[in-house]
């Protein structure tokens, strides 16, 4: 855990960070988040010392870390940077394991760790370990960044738009492996971001700060439902209520029994749902109970059955895909209605706009 | 020329090893080659005068040059190391042979006023590439040094040096080759060395005397700078290295 009291840094003439009181909870992701010069980098290289604090207390566990030494601090705390910074000079095996030999942890040991790590990327630690810097790319150079502040298993992890360097698909990637590989580890982590997407992605809480002074602090989804004041609301942009649509998944905004109709049943019976729903269409399923056909109001009339009315299924979502896919993919074919699958590609539910917006209006409400 | 040369590649050994050999021919009949023959004993002598001037002022120039062009390199020396640049700057428009005949008002003939010519003819480039070579490396890899937790000798030795060591090692290369290059002025002031042979050779114009000593200079130059650059390709790291 690690708790700002107070802290306030002044530069000459200028409160670089104005009184800010912040707490990160064990395990989570905290995003300073603010636009430029708004003292989010400041803030977070006094926890590790690289800035002195003016005044306040910082506390990592409890320890008030503004007392001590640095350097023994700052071997406990990972360290990720924009540029990355890995030494050119030192082979990739040599840098992710740069902390443990300065710590004098037993060779064999932190070389092993180092093997596991890159494992845990999707880097081939039998190809990777023995490159230099130079023979990486971007991506790669950024993960193994990632992976080094990592090698000596520190509590807490520091960030300084550690993703703003690599191209946005590969970013998503990288990022995501992040984010498994902090769940897995319980990492508490502090990430310094101008990105919006990237705080909703990864933040459990968002730190807004400007000129110093911290805005709002919440978790993402409260930050997008209320803002609070107007500078926030600015911010995050008039666009906001859309990146809502990440922080919920289609499995929970979904109708979970949506009525069953069989691709082989009659119009009829078709008509026979629509008059106890208020559905716009409805997914019709095969006899395994995958989405085999569409069928709107307008189109459930005559005689037959729903299968020669239907439309064919131009795109499903997974239950675990978030909203702004759900609705991107509705949105490219034109569908009033998707159908959400498993793995298997079993309809497991329905998904209209109507459902999408009562999902958010639910976020809303909530505290 | 390269394309000329490789367009005859199947001909270039024996035309080479024909040249070698006229060449080899043409000096030995003109009688240049029995003539720097003789000096033999007299190369051997004063080679190795030659090569105690070189060692004395070149390893003094290393032993100031790399800690001077450390200090300015550091952060707190910014602002001072222009100027002390300037400073150094001057020193090196002033013509070693001027630097030479000061240096022999103020500390007499023999060795040590030569040395400390030489030496100051040596020093500027070490600490010009020291400095250059330590202020380049990229401000991100000390930050990330001491945010890891690296103290500031550790981030100096682990990370600043063998980064700027390719630089140093050229700054070293070029200082050495100044210094055996300019080795035979000190015969001037009374140190002897190669150049004894050479200016006597200019002074008799005996072109046997003066080739021996200009041909033995010449050749240890190279030998330095190859020696430097063997130490320059084994000691900087392979991944900063840009000949491995």
């Amino acid at each position: 855990m690690i708790r700002l009291e107070n802290v306030t840094k002044v530069f000459d003439t200028v409160t670089a960070v104005d009184r800010v009181n912040l707490e990160v909870p064990k395990g989570e992701i905290c995003v300073l988040l603010g636009p430029s010069g708004c003292g989010k980098t400041t803030t977070m290289r006094m926890i590790n010392r690289l800035i002195e604090p003016t005044s306040g207390r910082i506390l990592i566990d409890g320890e008030d870390v503004t007392q001590g030494d640095p350097v023994k601090l700052r071997r406990r705390i990972g360290y990720v940077i924009q540029q990355i910074g890995l030494f050119p000079n030192k082979t990739v095996v040599d840098n992710i394991c740069t902390v443990p030999d300065l710590l004098g942890k037993p060779r064999k040991e932190s070389r092993a760790r180092a093997a596991e790590l890159l494992e845990m990327v999707a880097l081939d630690p039998a190809v990777f370990l023995n490159r230099y810097p130079r023979e990486l790319s971007g991506g790669q150079a950024q993960r193994i960044g990632v992976v080094r502040a990592l090698a000596a298993d520190p509590p807490v992890m520091l960030m300084d738009e550690p993703f703003g360097a690599i191209d946005p698909i590969n970013r998503e990637v990288i990022q995501d492996e992040f984010l498994r590989l902090q769940r897995r580890l319980g990492t508490t982590v502090v990430l310094v971001s101008h990105d919006l997407d990237e705080a909703i992605k990864l933040a459990d809480r968002v730190a807004i700060l400007r000129d110093g002074r911290l805005m709002r602090y919440a978790p993402p989804a409260e930050l997008l439902s209320d803002p609070g004041d107007a500078f926030v609301e600015d911010f995050l942009g008039r666009d906001r209520a859309l990146k809502r649509l990440r922080l919920v998944c289609a499995g929970d905004a979904m109708d979970r029994n949506p009525p069953r109709l069989l691709l082989s049943d009659t119009q009829a019976r078709a008509r026979e749902i629509f008059e106890a729903t208020a559905a716009p269409a409805l997914v019709a399923v095969g006899p395994r109970g995958r989405p085999r056909g569409l069928i709107t109001r307008a189109a459930a009339d005559g005689a037959g059955t729903v299968a020669e009315h239907a439309t064919p299924v131009a795109a499903t979502c997974r239950v675990e895909d978030d909203l702004r896919l759900a609705v991107a993919a509705m949105l490219a074919d034109n569908m009033p209605i998707i159908p959400c699958v498993d793995a298997e590609g079993i309809l497991r539910g329905t998904l209209n706009f109507a459902d999408v917006t009562a999902a958010l209006s639910e976020k809303d409400t909530a505290p | 020329m390269r394309l000329l040369l490789s367009s005859f590649k199947p001909l270039r050994g024996p035309a080479i090893l024909l040249g070698v050999f006229l060449a080899g021919a043409w000096f030995w009949a003109s009688g240049l080659g029995p003539s720097l023959m003789s000096y033999r004993p007299d190369i051997a002598y004063l080679g190795v005068q030659h090569v105690i001037l070189v060692l004395w002022s070149g390893g003094l120039a290393i032993l100031v040059g790399l800690p001077a062009g450390a200090i300015l390199s550091r952060p707190r020396f910014r602002r001072a190391s222009e100027t002390v640049l300037q400073v150094f700057n001057l020193g090196t428009t002033i013509p070693t042979l001027a630097v030479l005949a000061l240096s022999m008002s103020l500390l007499g003939i023999g060795t040590p006023p030569a040395v400390f010519g030489l030496f100051v003819a040596t020093l500027l480039p070490i600490v010009r590439n020291t400095h250059a070579g330590l202020s380049a490396v990229d401000h991100s890899l000390i930050d990330a040094a001491q945010g890891m937790g690296m103290t500031p000798s550790q981030t100096f030795f682990r990370v600043e040096l063998p980064n700027a060591l390719f630089v140093i090692f050229a700054g070293l290369r070029t200082a050495l080759a100044i210094c055996v290059g300019t080795a035979p002025l000190a015969f001037l002031i009374g140190a002897g060395g190669l150049g004894e042979l050479i200016f006597t050779g200019i002074a008799l114009y005996d072109q046997g005397m003066m080739l021996a000593g200009a041909i033995a200079v010449a050749a240890l130059a190279i030998f330095t700078d190859f020696l430097v650059g063997r130490l320059q390709w084994a000691l900087v790291p392979r991944g900063v290295n840009p000949l491995r």
